[in-house]
């Protein structure tokens, strides 16, 4: 059947394998032992070759072996175009001079997504009690700087991920018409505490990590995603909540996700309860352990947010500052929502659907009972199952919602 | 000088155009579905500069490498393309797209689709069929995958074991067969 496939046809079904997929392909025949070199889709990926069970010596030697088959089929590359070139690599400070050698090989080659990864698979990510072990590391483990990363004028790329890049000098992604869609940086600790970005193509934006000093200069028009989480910041300082203020004010964003650590902070910013003009969120992600400290946070983005159509809380564990202070004097925060009864002009005029779980219950009801245009709720009682049961609004006893509204528990 | 030369308006859906298959087969499309394939769009738009009439259904684009089975399909997977193309955000959607992929038959069927998209320059379905073709044979061995695509090994024992030897490292956590 393939004998009527020309090997440039081959060579785009190889390039839609995962890499690893694609290098089998090269014993499968005569025909097919080199096609693969070509592949638009290139994933290198030093745990295929590093055994973390081994002793430290036999995976540094192991990793050296990674990086010169890394380095060999780069240099012996003959395709004019990648569509992804991913790079992933827990020891980034031994190899500096190689990993640059890869990102001007995927640049020259025109990446559409590139992809850096420097993780270390022996830490737990995104688990709070191990950022605590993070920071008791000695410093030299990754006190030298690890590289800057610099992305000066790379057109063409679409897409750009950082993952772990801790101690990264230096963070830079700028270009006259760079067309950088879609950029995330997780788990991020930065020394010069600065990223600059300058894309104006920039639609999706997702960072994680210490708070740094943002530069922003991205296009209002095209900026639609936002997802910014803080929750490797240890440090209570009301000051921040100006920056996050300021930081807000960047977006037109549709779609935004926030963190515990923004709820806590941005009523101390500029104005306590609201942005001082209305934000374009549809949908609102509220990462939230729901502690009171948090509430004035969730009532400045519900006051903010005029068009929102489905808040999301996304309940989890927060960093809970103990030296927290109300920014409202005089608020019992244990019957906060029971008291509440602004209306907010997004609860009456725009809400679609409510997202949440049981432990929510005062806020949910809050938004059920004055949700005029109210059609879906979503009320799952753990993550772990998926079921939902639907139950028509029409059924339960919320006369303010319209026909056909819906709410899902479980 | 003709004033009834109305140009051809992409975005009204009545707009038809003519394609000719391999076997002979005349199929009359929507613009709209003729105009993801961009070797049709390519060649609508040349024959339009060179003042020929080419206006909807008066003209007849042939297309000799593709068969009308083939075209067929593609055509119809056109025109569910909005819902099967936007990103899977979960994993339940991916699951979808999986199955949707799925029904897209044998790994014959799937090269014949593939064939005539890359030659119709009809991106989307290129993605789409060759996604449903990487996922047939997902961690799968190569003996599996000759079988499933019909190659004859050719190369000595040694010659097989010396090349995966060296690539050692992509041969490992394949699933069983």
């Amino acid at each position: 059947m393939f004998r009527k496939l020309s090997e440039h046809l081959i060579l785009i079904i190889i390039s839609f394998l995962p890499f690893k997929e694609a290098v089998r392909t090269s014993v499968l025949s005569k025909r097919w032992r080199y096609i693969w070199h070509e592949t638009r889709n290139i994933e290198f990926d030093e745990r295929a070759f590093v055994d973390v069970r081994e002793s430290q010596e036999m995976q540094a030697s192991q990793r050296r072996g990674f990086m010169d088959f890394a380095l060999q089929r780069i240099q012996n590359y003959q395709g004019r175009h990648i569509d992804k070139f991913q790079l992933t690599l827990s020891k980034p400070e031994n190899f500096n001079g190689d990993i640059q050698r890869c990102i001007s090989f995927a640049i020259i080659h025109n990446v559409k997504g590139l992809g850096l990864d420097f993780s270390d698979p022996t830490w737990a990510e995104d688990n709070l009690d191990n950022h605590a072990a993070l920071f008791d590391l000695p410093l030299n483990v990754f006190g030298q700087i690890l590289f800057s990363c610099n992305f000066r004028n790379s057109d063409f790329m679409n897409f750009t991920a950082l993952k772990q890049c801790w101690n990264l000098d230096h963070l830079e992604i700028s270009g006259p018409n760079l067309r950088l869609k879609c950029f995330v940086a997780d788990n991020c600790s930065l020394i010069s505490n600065e990223i600059v970005i300058e894309a104006p193509n920039l639609r999706f934006f997702k960072y994680s990590g210490t708070i740094p000093h943002f530069e922003f200069q991205i296009h209002p028009a095209h900026m639609e995603e936002a997802d910014l989480s803080f929750g490797m910041e240890l440090d209570y300082d009301e000051s921040i909540g100006y920056d996050l203020y300021k930081l807000l004010q960047l977006y037109p964003i549709k779609v935004l996700t926030i963190c515990s650590f923004m709820l806590q902070l941005i009523p101390h910013g500029d104005e306590p309860l609201r942005m001082e003009y209305d934000m374009n969120i549809r949908h609102l992600i509220l990462k939230t352990s729901m502690h009171p400290y948090e509430f004035f946070g969730i009532v400045f983005f519900l006051n903010s947010s005029p068009y929102l159509e489905t808040p999301t809380l996304d309940i989890g564990p927060g960093r809970i500052f103990y030296d927290y202070s109300s920014p409202v004097e005089g608020e019992n925060l244990d019957r906060f929502w029971l008291e509440r009864s602004i209306r907010y002009t997004c609860v009456v005029k725009s809400l679609k659907v409510v997202e949440g779980t049981l432990d929510e219950l005062c806020l949910l009801g809050h938004l059920i009972i004055y949700g005029k245009v109210l059609q879906h709720t979503y009320v799952p009682v753990s993550k772990e199952e998926d079921d939902l049961i639907h139950v028509p609004l029409e059924d339960a006893p919320l006369p303010t919602t319209k026909d056909k509204a819906k709410c899902e528990t479980s | 000088m003709s004033n009834t030369s109305e140009n051809p308006n992409p975005s009204s859906s009545s707009a038809k155009i003519t394609l000719k298959t391999s076997d002979n087969e005349l199929f009359e499309v929507e613009e709209a579905v003729a105009m993801k394939f961009c070797t049709v769009k390519q060649y609508f738009e040349d024959e339009k500069d060179n003042d020929v009439a080419a206006r909807g259904s008066s003209t007849v684009i042939p297309l000799p490498n593709v068969h009308s089975a083939v075209l067929a399909r593609l055509i119809s997977y056109c025109k569910k393309l909005p819902q099967s193309n936007a990103v899977a955000d979960n994993h339940e959607e991916e699951e979808t797209k999986k199955k949707e992929r799925k029904q897209y038959g044998t790994p014959g069927d799937l090269v014949d689709l593939i064939s005539a998209a890359n030659y119709l320059d009809f991106k989307e379905g290129l993605e789409f069929f060759n996604q449903a073709l990487a996922d047939h044979i997902q961690n799968k061995s190569v003996e599996y995958v000759r079988k499933f695509f019909g190659i004859k090994g050719d190369f000595e024992p040694h010659e097989e074991e010396k090349y995966r030897e060296e690539y050692a490292w992509a041969f490992e956590g394949v699933d069983e067969d």
